[in-house]
């Protein structure tokens, strides 16, 4: 498994459940490194299935709202699924402002998540 | 010496918090303001869904007036003042760029443009905000939050 810096990273049932080690989401140089380790799921360990369980997860800005963005599209475009969970309710307001609630499969916990995955 | 008069509601007692301060206008400098701004707001008993609110406005718009407004020009400066009551919150930030116009940011909601990955701060700030007013030449912000009573 790749060294990662930003996530952590387990598999469970082929679906890869991704972590968050950062809190408060929006320095832009911890973004970049954030979005590359996101499409490194995708594009090097061809990980079809990624749940992203945003428990540690306080602060987001509009840069990481972009990465997800584009996460959500290259997995599409593998013909994965991504799902999220565990995302408090001032992001979940942030989400459903900008609509991306529409657009992410959004899911109260991991368990609700897996049994999505199923 | 005189003791400070106790009140039941020690909330309105506190004096407001102001600064002022010229950022560089470089990646991350947000961060020279925004502890000390967010610590104010606990202190005067903002609630921290406001707090988060606040905080993702001034933010957005740090970002927008470093990136957007002085281009990353490290011989421009992003002025920054900030206001903290126990009832209002104010920030005001002036680039040193060409200005925009805010009714020209395309909606991020609409449905062809929901997956584009860049272009939602401005929207963010007007809707966490109670107030937004933008300068003519666009090149300055004032945002207020009003706590609810």
């Amino acid at each position: 498994m790749a060294q990662y810096r930003r996530i952590g990273v387990t598999n469970n049932n082929d679906v890869a459940i991704v972590s968050f080690n950062d809190k408060k989401i929006l320095d832009e140089a911890s973004i970049q490194e954030l979005g590359a380790e996101l499409f490194g799921l995708v594009e090097q360990h061809n990980m079809g299935d990624i749940l992203l369980n945003f428990t540690n997860v306080e602060f987001l800005s509009s840069a990481a709202l972009g990465k997800l963005i584009t996460l959500d599209r290259k997995v599409k475009a593998s013909k994965g699924r991504m799902k999220m969970c565990n995302i408090r309710p001032e992001i979940f307001e942030v989400f459903q402002i900008t609509k991306l609630n529409k657009v992410f499969d959004i899911r109260k916990d991991e368990a609700e998540a897996m049994t999505a995955f199923s | 010496m005189t003791e400070p008069k106790s009140s039941q509601n020690s909330k309105s007692d506190k004096p407001a918090w102001q600064k002022s301060i010229d950022l560089p206008s470089e990646r991350g400098a947000s961060r020279l303001v925004m502890d000390e701004l967010l610590d104010n707001l606990g202190e005067h008993g903002w609630a921290s869904a406001d707090i988060f609110s606040i905080h993702l406005a001034a933010e957005e718009a740090i970002v927008n007036a470093i990136v957007h407004g002085n281009k990353l020009d490290k011989g421009k400066k992003v002025h920054v003042v900030c206001f903290v009551s126990s009832t209002v919150a104010r920030i005001e930030i002036t680039d040193e760029g060409d200005g925009f116009d805010p009714t020209d940011v395309p909606d991020c909601t609409q449905d062809d443009r929901l997956e584009v990955p860049n272009g939602r701060g401005v929207m963010l700030i007007h809707n966490f905000m109670t107030r937004v007013e933008y300068n003519e030449k666009g090149n300055h912000v004032l945002m207020e939050k009003v706590r609810d009573a």
